[in-house]
């Protein structure tokens, strides 16, 4: 068969979506030896050993796809973010990934042409797919109850680690020398409203004040995380400038870093469709702590601290639990590294090749 | 060929858009001297830009054509010798027609806009108010693209004319698709290998 491959948009350094993509396409390239795959559009940055056909789109649109699928003869098409068209008369599967409705279920955290984006052109392609792809049974959930779609044309395939050998003890990463002294909380993420940055900190500050003798530090990661996006009566707070670090970009290697010299991991995060921050931490055999909402759990299972992500003192006593209670963390250490090891693009890759058979 | 839905002629017509674009560094821009500019509301990508080009080229003006909205942002790292020229609404080839009443035309010799991708469609109208503009003067033409990449258009005209190409087949493609023995026809070739 020949199958499409449609991904998010180009980025400066790749992230969630176009993760995901590569992670699942380098491990199918490794085991589909009879299909053919076609990256829609110039998806060089992507850097797979895999064909393109070219096309052309608008960028506020679903993508119509029509003319490049009878073109090449495509068989199935298979799109990891963004929603598309295709004729029904045309012999082709389609295939839709979705990661969360967070967009339609909450506007007011991503934006209002977003929310409509998901109210009508994702809905409309993930009415005519002929396969959804959820990457946690929660988006699966959220897919039926918001979209009423049937629950037997939606699939759940979790994410992986992307190079997952980066997280592994043996790797060092590269160091951030303001860093090297100090005992840190760490957390990963953008600053999207769901994100709870805000309830993050005011956790921090209600557990260092609970304990004023502790030397800990909240560092706070991300591609768009600083000060700015802070309110400013937090940030008047007598411990914020003290104990807050916000690292500004980092690069990949010194993420790495940051996971492995970190005392802990928070994310406590209001609503996920999978949460990667959390595999990543727990590949690098952290103690985590997060939130005990949405498809989070399905992520940490048993392995992870729990808290409530809208309760400052709940956040506060997770961390307070973590960083204190040393046999706690040990176990959370030990268990965090057996509950990576359920999650691999090696094993979307082959729930996905199964998709792609019930096609042939 | 076997019909015009054949994957050669798509690849050719494909070729040839693309081949109408290059993508280059910032330092191409060194020597450009008035610099006509679609303000983005991507404001750290328009920022960012904004500066990178004048640290190679600190003697540029740039004439901003901006939003009511963005006007205090932009105006922020705008020099005394840049001009600030307002719109409202989607941009359209009026604007040319109010370009002309505000600044000598002729004296441009270079223009930037902004887009989520390469040869994104949503940038018809853009293209539009670049071809008018054309027609007064030809001068370069530059976009930088949300990831960060920066690219020339070496023939605009030419790109323009694949990119309606692209899109009318891509109608004629759905019109075949509502005749089932049409799109048969166009699958036909793979039957008979």
């Amino acid at each position: 068969m020949k199958i499409g491959i449609l991904s998010q948009l180009k980025e400066k350094n790749l992230t969630g979506i176009n993760k995901m993509t590569v992670g699942v396409m380098r491990e199918i390239q490794k085991i589909d030896e009879q299909n053919q795959y076609y990256l829609l559009g110039k998806s060089d940055w992507l850097k797979l050993d895999i064909d393109t056909v070219p096309m052309y789109q608008s960028s506020d649109r679903w993508g119509v796809l029509n003319y490049p699928v009878i073109s090449h003869k495509l068989n199935v098409v298979h799109s990891y973010y963004k929603a598309f068209d295709l004729h029904d008369n045309i012999p082709c599967g389609k295939i839709l990934t979705i990661n969360d409705l967070i967009p339609y279920i909450h506007p007011d955290w991503t934006s209002k042409k977003l929310g409509q984006y998901f109210d009508t052109e994702v809905r409309r392609c993930a009415e005519k797919a002929d396969v959804i792809i959820a990457i946690s049974e929660y988006t699966k959930s959220d897919i039926i109850r918001y979209f009423n779609i049937p629950e037997d044309k939606i699939r759940v395939v979790y994410c992986g680690l992307f190079e997952e050998e980066r997280y592994q003890r043996l790797q060092a990463g590269k160091t951030i020398d303001n860093l090297k002294q100090v005992d840190y909380i760490l957390s990963v993420s953008a600053i999207h409203l769901n994100k709870n940055q805000e309830g993050l900190i005011k956790g921090f500050l209600q557990f260092k004040e609970k304990r004023p003798d502790c030397g800990m530090k909240l560092v706070l990661t991300g591609p768009t995380r600083n000060a700015d996006s802070i309110p400013d009566d937090l940030k008047k707070h007598p411990n914020f400038e003290k104990d807050i670090i916000f690292t500004g970009y980092v690069t990949e290697d010194e993420l790495i870093w940051l996971y492995h010299n970190a005392a802990a991991f928070a994310y406590v995060s209001f609503y996920e469709g999978f949460g990667l921050p959390i595999l990543e931490a727990m590949a690098a055999g952290k103690a985590v702590i997060c939130s005990d909402t949405t498809s989070m759990p399905e992520v940490g299972g048993d392995a992870v601290e729990y808290c409530n992500p809208y309760d400052y003192e709940s956040i506060a006593s997770a961390m307070d639990n973590v960083v204190y209670n040393t046999q706690r963390r040990k176990y959370l250490e030990e268990q965090a590294l057996i509950q990576a090891k359920k999650f691999s693009y090696e094993k979307a890759a082959r729930q996905i090749l199964d998709i792609y058979g019930e096609f042939a | 060929m076997n019909n015009i839905f054949d994957q050669s002629f798509y690849d050719f017509l494909c070729s040839t858009i693309d081949s109408c674009v290059d993508e280059i560094e910032m330092e191409h821009l060194s020597e450009c001297k008035k610099m006509l500019v679609i303000a983005s509301n991507a404001r750290e990508l328009f920022k960012q830009s904004i500066l990178q080009i004048r640290k190679v080229n600190p003697q540029i003006q740039f004439i901003m054509v901006v939003q009511e909205g963005m006007k205090e942002y932009s105006s922020e790292y705008m020099t005394l010798k840049d001009q600030i020229i307002t719109w409202s609404g989607k941009y359209t080839t009026e604007l040319v027609d109010l370009l002309g009443e505000k600044i000598d035309l002729f004296s441009i010799d270079s223009f930037l806009f902004f887009s989520k991708h390469l040869l994104d469609l949503r940038d018809n109208n853009i293209f539009e108010i670049l071809l008018k503009l054309s027609e007064v003067k030809e001068f370069s033409i530059y976009n930088i693209i949300f990831s960060g990449e920066i690219y020339l258009f070496r023939d605009l005209a030419l790109c323009c004319r694949g990119l309606k190409v692209y899109q009318a087949m891509e109608s004629f493609a759905e019109e075949i698709c509502d005749r089932q023995e049409l799109l048969k026809e166009c699958y036909k070739e793979v039957q008979t290998q």
